[in-house]
């Protein structure tokens, strides 16, 4: 269960990374967020990603493990973005439901 | 970047995407329908049962081995795993010019009456060379030709894309219907884009000794004028191939000494130690000679590259032989991005992910092709004057984005409805295969397009969604056996067809309903996909 942790970790840094969004912001909170909170989640957004791909090596080792985070960037990205068409309230939450699980298997596994 | 070259560039991923976007399409779809080429094989032999030890196999197939071919040439034994129930033998008896090959049932080690099918295999052979077997490597270079369209489709793609970065996390469902359909096609193509160039690149390593053959006849060719070589590169292939595979200490000749391998069983639980990993499939080299060489690879697995592992050992004492070559880097490189694009190392997961990409890779295709269409329908106000150009383009797009589909729903249907006992049973279910194919794009051409595009969605809805029951009426493998049982394989084929019957149930509704809506408003732009009722331009 512990690669299912990787593809978590990637929809979670979409996540952030769509709320640093303004735009993308005010949909879900209707105001339009800080420069702080856009440059935290961005931050955010980037640690994921990097953390989705640290496990990724660790687990499948360069190669495949590379190969792998692309791909889970990818789809996790594109499941993110359908999800904030058409239910935008839903993305902090399973973002951070997604982030929290992912890092979960990660220290269990 | 100034307009004009924009432009250039836009038109150019036009016309380079519709040019190769049918074959692209057929050969995406394939291609991900060849990721679990296994499993469709396994589901479409239902006669083969799960739940069977690799090293009972082994013996079983060992066993029958030396009762029909104890002095074969060479054996070869591909051992069953959980993707393929099936352990299958294959012998060349000594100066004999034909491999023979039997299906075994672990258990008993008696041969296994399994239905004649190509199984998954009709897909992969499809993906990349188009089911042309004369001359065997013209489907080569369609797809290399195609390949390299998919390549300067990308690269324009991304060239005119204005945004992006800023419109990564942009899709608007609501909005009109062209900014939609724009909108999901670089949702489906953005994100993926380093897959969809992995894919599409590496995907010419494999044909790139008939496509791209001068670096091997640079290094492997004779003394012949390079055009003669050109036009007849046979030789230089053997000479590459065999450079690459194979190992001296596993070519050594028979000594003509009658000598008994020994057990197998005991060389492959070594091997597997050693490989650090199971046995996919071992081969032995003149059996019950003193001089027979045993190579035992692991099944693929734990690296990217298309050629696992492997060991030898000598046959007649079991002791292990040295493998005395080593790839040099740049077979290696070649052998990882081989590797990359077949994806043969990918565990559960990552097949599934591969899978979900390259069904994303389809998508984005099938959404250019609408899009081509939606783009320049707004040109012709007169709705009586379509040209022919347009007519056609949206029949093959319903043929191709839907009747492919519809036609490899038909395969399975065919595969179980088919008597067991017809003859070139294999050969009818392709023949199906190609008929339903070819009766969607007859649909298509007979019906408004709208309408067409309701139907065939409908078609598929029904062909798909229909499959579990078919399975349940035609074997006693059903999905709640299966799912009761653990038989994941099969309960994962059945519950993904429903999945897909759904997916299409889902589209035919909402272009049903937006025919309707459109018919109601009495406006002339009624389509499906709001692509307006055209005849054809007579």
């Amino acid at each position: 269960m512990i690669e299912a942790s990787l593809y978590l970790l990637a929809f979670a840094a979409a996540a952030a990374g769509c709320l640093s969004i303004e735009r993308r912001h005010i949909e879900v909170f209707g105001n339009p967020p800080s420069p702080m909170r856009r440059l935290l989640l961005k931050i955010a957004a980037w640690i994921l990603l990097a953390a989705a791909l640290c496990e990724a090596v660790f687990e499948q080792g360069p190669g495949i493990g590379a190969v792998e985070w692309t791909i889970a960037a990818g789809l996790g990205a594109i499941l993110l973005i359908v999800v904030a068409s058409f239910r935008p309230r839903w993305v902090p939450r399973l973002g951070v439901m997604a982030a929290c699980w992912g890092m979960a298997l990660t220290v269990i596994g | 970047m100034s307009t004009s070259i924009r432009k250039s560039l836009a038109w150019l991923h036009a016309w380079a995407g519709l040019v190769a976007g049918w074959a692209l399409f057929m050969m995406f779809l394939a291609g991900t329908a060849s990721v679990f080429k296994e499993e469709i094989t396994a589901w479409m032999s239902p006669e083969l049962g799960p739940g069977i030890d690799a090293m009972d196999a082994l013996e079983a197939a060992e066993a029958r081995l030396n009762a029909v071919a104890p002095d074969a040439e060479r054996w070869s034994i591909r051992l069953p795993s959980e993707r393929s129930p099936a352990t299958r033998i294959t012998w060349r008896a000594r100066d004999a010019s034909v491999t023979e090959s039997e299906m075994l049932d672990a258990g008993s080690g008696r041969v296994v009456a399994a239905r004649e099918t190509r199984g998954g295999d009709l897909f992969y052979r499809l993906h990349y060379r188009f089911e042309i077997s004369n001359p065997v490597r013209r489907g080569w270079w369609i797809s290399g030709a195609a390949t390299m369209f998919m390549l300067v489709a990308i690269m324009t793609g991304v060239l005119t894309h204005k945004r992006i970065f800023r419109d990564f996390f942009t899709f608007r469902p609501r909005a009109a219907t062209q900014r939609t359909w724009l909108d999901a096609h670089l949702l489906l193509a953005v994100p993926l884009l380093p897959f969809h160039l992995m894919i599409a690149y590496t995907g010419l390593v494999p044909i790139m000794t008939t496509v791209m053959p001068w670096g091997m006849i640079a290094n492997y060719g004779d003394e012949r004028p390079l055009l003669e070589q050109l036009a007849d590169l046979d030789a230089a292939r053997r000479a590459y191939s065999s450079d690459r595979r194979a190992d001296p200490a596993a070519q050594r000749p028979p000594a003509h000494v009658p000598s008994p391998t020994v057990a197998l069983r005991s060389i492959a639980e070594q091997a597997a130690q050693q490989l650090g990993g199971p046995v996919g499939s071992i081969s032995v080299r003149n059996p019950n000679d003193a001089n027979a060489v045993v190579e035992v690879v692991r099944r693929p697995g734990g690296a990217l590259s298309n050629r696992p592992a492997r060991l030898l050992f000598d046959g007649s004492t079991g002791d292990p032989l040295p493998v005395t070559t080593s790839p040099s880097p740049v077979a290696k490189i070649q052998a990882a991005l081989y590797g990359m694009h077949m994806a043969r190392f990918a565990d559960p997961m990552l097949r599934w992910a591969y899978f979900a990409a390259g069904l994303a890779s389809s998508a984005m295709i099938a959404t250019g092709l609408t899009l081509w269409i939606i783009k320049r329908r707004r040109r012709f106000t007169d709705q009586t004057r379509i040209p022919f150009g347009h007519w056609l383009v949206e029949r093959l797009n319903i043929a191709a984005i839907v009747g492919l589909p519809i036609a490899m729903a038909a395969y399975f249907w065919a595969n179980r409805l088919l008597p067991l006992d017809v003859a070139a049973r294999a050969q009818l279910e392709v023949r199906t295969f190609f008929l339903v194919w070819l009766s969607t794009l007859v649909v298509a051409m007979l019906r408004p397009a709208d309408r067409a595009w309701a139907e065939v969605l409908g078609s598929a809805a029904f062909a798909f969604g229909a499959i579990p029951l078919l399975n349940a009426l035609t074997t006693d493998r059903h999905l709640v056996a299966s799912v009761v049982q653990g038989d994941w394989l099969m309960a994962g084929f059945d519950s993904t067809m429903a999945a897909i019957g759904l997916l299409f149930a889902w589209c035919a509704v909402k272009v049903a309903g937006r025919t309707r809506a459109s018919a109601a408003e009495g406006t002339a732009v009624p389509s499906a996909l709001d692509s307006s009722t055209w005849r054809s331009h007579e």
